[in-house]
């Protein structure tokens, strides 16, 4: 089974990492607090070892709480890496403490000052071999390492700065290992005032390093949340909702988007979608590699929920972690992952629903991916995820830039990056030249019209 | 007669699993229909061509090298044997690397190929010396991913010289034309001209038609991939089980029909067309049809609009038999063919009933260069296949099979010429004359079946 490792950075990836824990084991059947019914452990354990290591060679079937893990030793692939103590500090208290590896804790005092410079620059040279070196202890425990998923916010400075300096490292030192982040953008109202300029240096780097990016915003995550808390109230009898609510919060929608985008990887399925695949998929000009990710249902579902097939519709504007409405776009490309009780008539039903609703790139028409994963989440019958790389992505950039732009306008705190030894003034411009051409390119791949060029005439 | 398979990657694996799975149900047909001595004698040319039996447990193994560059599908197969007590797969025989092809043919072709060639070598050596005699490999790979595609076409060519005597062919599935992978017309395009030169013959299968022989033949509701891979097992079981000779019919083996099939070094593609698919629950219900009417059926199943030459409105494969001759559309013709195979299996096809020559014989149906008697060809087993009285498949090197190509071609160059996701490839050490090579195999083999049987063509 291919295996990956996540990268928390910071404290908003690190809190990522707290609601990512719990519901990775609860996939395996495996409840941080409660026991769970044995009809809903799973019956894939092979998959365990996906997010998990243990120095003993047995399948996952054997552990059923927490204190199994514990006594076998079991540790999460997870590196931790923050310059402020607090986050990682409760990991070290909370009832996982021991599934994760101290030699793979990576802290500090003091932060970095919401300066992406201080994050990047300072702390990312300072660190650099440390960091590497944990990563490796990481990776030396894998047998078949498919990808790193790196968790960061790219407003602060700890985040953004550091986890981009991360993702620059991973991919110098294990160039072929694929580098997913989701990143989490602030809505624009927090109070860290240097947010732009994080935000668009980071982004910069992510463009060039990673190989794809699943971002979330704030707004969209408070949006779900605010959804889901009306459902509930609705649904007050449901019991189901009691016994597994892996929606509490912001950080788990971003979870679960990670488990269902990890799930061909892990588990078997009919039509296997390896993480691999992803970038060649949807990847078709370097640069291009921020994807669009909207999840269905958002809500709690019971196993008596409508139709699947009929009902779900990921790509719509409200199921988006991110404010971008893919479909306003051209579409370059669009992956769909189904997993639990999905047929290939439902998947087909699917993409002729997307490919009507769509505007495909007119030498593509029919770019989209799709794969089964046989084992649903926890809790639901059937889940569905679109990743869509889309042209309207382009507006999402232009913010960035005009937030970027407001303030270096009138070099409003730029003191603070220049402070920092090896930040040089010229980043501000190049990562913003950086940018504006990708919105370029975005836009003039909206505006491409069918191929000129005649095929090839053979005599 | 004996016969390796080789399974490439996710979808040739899972067809191999069916294809092993339908013929071990073939041979352990409870109703042959026939005399033991016959049925024994089946069931012993059909042991030799796929399996090798233990001799002490009587369990079959079957010949084939399971290759995957991620192990989860063949975790599977060797998981869903554990219960099946028919037949199994030497766990010797499988080579796997992990990581994946990444839906990347370059990938798959330049990098993971190289790394397993050895130790498919090896398997495929451990399998073929218990032989006596190999007449054959037989490929079975799905065009739209990364490790069927680009680790298939590599080990393919690499192989060749070493069974450089023996029948070479395969089975490629084409994905979805509504999409399965972004870059699957890339990576059918690529694989297919790789392939082109290295096998004797490629039997073509389309997954948008065999969905539609299952939603609207067979009213399949809802379809998984297995319904899919079930019906294709079907068609190459029916098509490649053993034949027997009768005064009117000719026996022959898979290698004899690959060889006629296709004659022509321009012309390597075939398709199998098969009827009549019944609905389980109809079934019991169906009187069955003459064999007359069955054949005069599969003879429409060549018919094609004359009005829009690249798609096939009229699909007779999703059609039930009847004996009512059907009105004929006066657009449409029969494609040139360049030599069809017609497979007969059921209850006794007498000589003096009907002569299905008289149907696929003349008329424009060849190509003038192709002789008569070697451009059709019938055989027949009286053995039941797949608990039916009758059943009839086409194995057939037609005009037809342009359109698929055609479409990939099409979508491939329209992406090549906008550079789309070719960082991708030549990141993997491909160039991008490496595609125009491609686009120019292909292209002539589009316009060589296109143009075929007309007049004006010349092929020397």
């Amino acid at each position: 089974m291919s295996e990956f490792i996540t990268v928390q950075v910071g404290q908003c990836g690190n809190q990522i990492g707290s609601a990512f824990w719990p519901l990775a084991l609860q996939e395996h059947g495996i409840s941080a607090s409660k026991p769970v019914a044995q009809q809903q452990r799973s019956r894939y354990n092979d998959a365990f070892h996906s997010f998990f290591s243990s120095p003993h060679d047995v399948s996952g079937a054997s552990y059923k709480t927490i204190s199994d893990l514990e006594s076998a030793k079991v540790k999460a692939r997870a590196v931790l890496i923050d310059m402020e103590d607090s986050v990682v500090a409760r990991f070290r208290k909370g009832p996982l403490r021991k599934l994760f590896d101290e030699t793979l804790l990576l802290t500090n005092y003091p932060g970095s000052g919401n300066n992406w410079a201080e994050g990047h620059h300072a702390h990312g040279s300072e660190y650099a071999s440390r960091i590497v070196e944990t990563v490796r202890r990481a990776v030396e425990r894998c047998d078949h390492l498919h990808g790193f998923l790196l968790m960061f916010s790219v407003g602060g400075g700890t985040g953004s700065g550091l986890g981009t300096a991360t993702v620059k490292l991973l991919h110098d030192y294990f160039p072929d290992v694929d580098r997913f982040v989701t990143c989490v953008y602030p809505s624009g109202h927090e109070d860290v005032v240097t947010a732009p300029y994080n935000v668009l240096l980071a982004t910069n780097i992510l463009l060039e390093y990673a190989t794809c990016v699943l971002p979330a915003d704030n707004k969209s995550l408070l949006d779900i949340c605010a959804y889901l808390q009306n459902r509930k109230e609705s649904i007050e009898s449901a019991k189901v909702v009691a016994a597994s609510n892996p929606y509490e919060d912001m950080n788990s929608v971003v979870v679960n988007m990670l488990l269902n985008f990890t799930s061909g990887s892990r588990f078997p399925g009919s039509l296997n979608v390896d993480m691999s695949e992803l970038s060649t998929n949807m990847v078709p000009f370097p640069k291009l590699n921020f994807l669009s990710c909207g999840l269905a249902p958002l809500g709690f579902s019971s196993t008596h929920i409508l139709p699947v097939a009929k009902q779900v519709e990921p790509w719509a504007r409200d199921h988006q972690l991110l404010k971008v409405d893919p479909l306003a776009g051209t579409l370059l490309g669009a992956t769909l992952l189904s997993r639990g009780n999905v047929t290939l008539s439902d998947l087909r039903y699917n993409v002729s629903r997307l490919q009507n609703r769509g505007k495909f790139i007119p030498w593509n028409q029919d770019a989209i991916k799709v794969g089964l994963c046989n084992v649903a989440p926890a809790g639901h019958p059937a889940a569905h995820l679109s990743l869509i790389n889309s042209t309207s992505m382009s507006g999402f950039f232009s913010h960035i830039g005009g937030q970027f732009d407001r303030l270096y306008r009138r070099k409003a705190h730029i003191h603070h990056y220049l402070q920092v030894e090896s930040f040089s003034p010229e980043e501000f411009i190049t990562s913003r030249q950086s940018i504006y051409d990708t919105i370029g390119h975005y836009q003039q791949l909206g505006e491409t019209q069918n191929a000129v060029l005649d095929r090839l005439n053979v005599v | 007669m004996a016969l390796t398979t080789l399974q490439f990657g996710q979808c040739g694996n899972q067809v191999g699993h069916e294809l092993f799975s339908t013929l071990a149900k073939d041979i352990h047909s409870p109703k042959p229909g026939v005399s033991a001595r016959d049925n024994e004698l089946y069931i012993q040319n059909s042991v030799n061509q796929w399996f090798e039996e233990d001799v002490d447990s009587k369990k079959l193994f079957a010949r084939a090298v399971l290759v995957d560059t991620e192990n989860k599908v063949v975790q599977e197969s060797f998981k869903k044997q554990s219960s099946n007590r028919q037949w199994a797969y030497n766990e010797r025989t499988c080579a796997v690397r992990s990581g994946g092809a990444g839906n990347n043919w370059a990938l798959g072709y330049q990098r993971k190929g190289p790394e397993l060639l050895e130790s498919v070598s090896e398997a495929l050596r451990f399998q073929n010396e218990k032989v006596d005699r190999l007449s054959g490999i037989f490929s079975i790979m799905s065009s739209a991913g990364g490790t069927g595609s680009g680790v298939g076409s590599y080990i393919m060519e690499n192989i060749r010289d070493e069974y450089s005597k023996k029948a070479f062919f395969n089975a490629v599935v084409l994905p979805f034309e509504a999409g399965e992978v972004v870059t699957q017309s890339y990576n059918t395009l690529l694989s297919l001209a790789k392939i082109l030169s290295v096998s004797d013959a490629t039997l073509l299968l389309q997954n948008d038609h065999l969905h539609s022989m299952l939603s609207s033949l067979l009213n399949f509701k809802t379809v998984g991939i297995g319904d899919l891979n079930s019906l294709i097992a079907l068609k190459m079981a029916g098509s490649f089980q053993p034949l027997q000779e009768t005064p009117f019919s000719m026996k022959l083996n898979m290698s004899d029909i690959i060889a006629r099939i296709a004659p022509h070094p321009a012309f390597k593609y075939f398709c199998i067309k098969s009827s009549p698919h019944v609905p389980k629950e109809s079934r019991r219900f169906d009187g069955g049809c003459q064999w007359s009417v069955l054949a005069k059926h599969m003879r429409q199943m060549l018919r094609t609009n004359i009005l829009s030459s690249d798609s096939v409105s009229l699909d007779w494969e999703l059609k039930q038999p009847s004996s009512v001759p059907p009105s004929v559309h006066s657009t449409t013709q029969f494609s040139c063919s360049v030599a069809n195979h017609l497979v007969t299996r059921g209850l006794a096809f007498s000589n003096n009933q009907y002569r299905p020559e008289e149907d696929f014989v003349g008329r424009g149906m060849h190509p003038r260069w192709a002789p008569e008697n070697a451009a059709f060809t019938h055989s027949h087993q009286t053995r039941r296949f797949n608990d039916q009285d009758k059943f009839a498949f086409l194995v057939s090197n037609n005009s037809q099979l342009h359109v698929p190509l055609n479409t990939v071609v099409d979508k491939a160059w329209k992406m090549f010429t906008h550079k789309a996701y070719m960082y991708q490839y030549l990141r993997f050490g491909l160039m991008e004359e490496d595609f125009v090579d491609a686009f120019v195999k292909l292209e002539s083999v589009v316009k060589a079946y296109k143009e075929l049987g007309k007049n004006q063509m010349s092929y020397i």
